[in-house]
């Protein structure tokens, strides 16, 4: 076996076997650097294992259990995130199919202009037109669509009104209950 | 030992109960685990303010990964080696960032939380933290979780990704750092002392 010496952590631990101890016991008495080194060691264990635990603030749980709420409501909106994501892609793309339909009529003038100026002015008067029609066309549909769909249409809406709040009751006034838990 | 068993079976319906969504039931685990994981992590990061956050991330961390734990598993051990990682990365993170108490006009201005922490502190617990300061790292959670959590060497070992015998050394290496830094600490007190009373010229 190595030296003797080696034999210290084991005995910190009281890993050692009766003999081992004996043997390192036996030694300690003859070699001063080895009693200086136990002796040095056990006065480390001793000053940590009297340390004691620091707690935090009181209120600690609060303080968690407030931080779990926030970031489960965000979790929450995330999930509805890519529904939002893409109902705006689908409403860009209506928007860029209806600014294609409102060129295409000048597509001819756009791609052979006669002159600037004249293609300023035919611009600007079709714009017009195209946005008067439209607009007569848009009030017409919805006043329509209104009229006829409104009887029916107000009992979903409410429910929906109602159920957007519930959501928004849970997700921003639960986080105060939590708090008091 | 009777209360540690049946203190594991009501954890255990805490972990199930929260599993389920009762957030009541964890914070019973918080309440219960608070001074373990926010020493380990006081210990660590030998800052009040770091401490704390890094405690409340602990948990917050522990909540979402709940479906990973292992029930056959002791629940400190399993939230202790969530607490120790964090720690460790946040000790990583910090080594590439200045902080202004690093800056020396920082120390004069005095913050609430230096004034926070000068009460906190006393000798020995400020002796403690000029030891650990000393150990790398890994080194000095290893006697955290040995001396504070009492986690074997097996227990600190599955934590650390190591075997029990490499445990067992680099914490002898650690507390003969520990005992070397001790000896050089008094030794500069008494020469510190004798100078006062103008022993040495």
């Amino acid at each position: 076996m190595a030296h003797r010496g080696e034999l210290i952590p084991a005995y910190l631990d009281g890993e050692v076997t009766g003999e081992e101890k004996e043997w390192l016991e036996e030694h300690l008495a003859v070699c001063a650097h080895c009693r200086e080194e136990l002796q040095a060691l056990e006065e480390v264990g001793l000053l940590l294992s009297e340390a004691p635990l620091i707690s935090p603030r009181p209120g600690f749980t609060a303080r968690v259990m407030a931080r779990l709420a926030q970031r489960e409501a965000r979790r929450r909106l995330t999930r509805v995130a890519p529904a939002l994501v893409a109902v705006s892609l689908i409403l860009t793309f209506l928007a860029l199919l209806s600014v294609a339909g409102l060129l295409l009529p000048w597509w001819d003038t756009l791609a052979a202009p006669a002159s600037l100026v004249n293609l300023g002015f035919d611009l600007l008067l079709r714009f017009v037109e195209t946005s008067t029609t439209l607009a007569q066309a848009c009030s017409f549909l919805l006043s329509a669509t209104l009229g006829a769909l409104l009887p029916r249409l107000l009992l979903p809406y409410s429910f929906l009104t109602l159920g957007l709040m519930m959501v928004w009751a849970r997700l921003v006034i639960r986080a105060p209950l939590v708090l008091k838990n | 030992m009777p209360f540690e068993e049946a203190h594991g079976r009501e954890e255990s319906g805490w972990v199930r109960e929260a599993l389920a969504g009762h957030q009541g039931a964890f914070a019973r685990l918080v309440e219960s685990y608070q001074t373990a994981v926010y020493n380990l992590a006081y210990r660590m990061l030998e800052d009040a303010g770091d401490a704390e956050d890094a405690a409340q991330e602990t948990f917050l961390r522990a909540y979402s990964q709940l479906r990973s734990y292992d029930p056959a598993r002791k629940f400190s051990s399993w939230l202790l080696a969530i607490a120790a990682h964090h720690c460790i990365d946040r000790l990583r993170r910090r080594r590439w960032t200045i902080s202004w108490e690093d800056i020396p006009l920082g120390r004069n201005l005095s913050t609430g939380r230096n004034v926070e922490r000068e009460v906190e502190r006393k000798e020995e617990r400020e002796e403690i933290r000029r030891l650990l300061e000393r150990l790398p790292p890994d080194n000095r959670l290893m006697v955290i979780l040995y001396y504070w959590n009492d986690l074997s060497c097996r227990q600190i070992g599955e934590i650390m990704g190591l075997g029990e015998g490499a445990v067992k050394s680099r914490l002898h290496r650690a507390r003969r750092m520990l005992a070397q830094g001790l000896r050089e600490e008094r030794e500069s007190a008494s020469c510190r002392s004798s100078v006062a009373m103008g022993e040495v010229p």
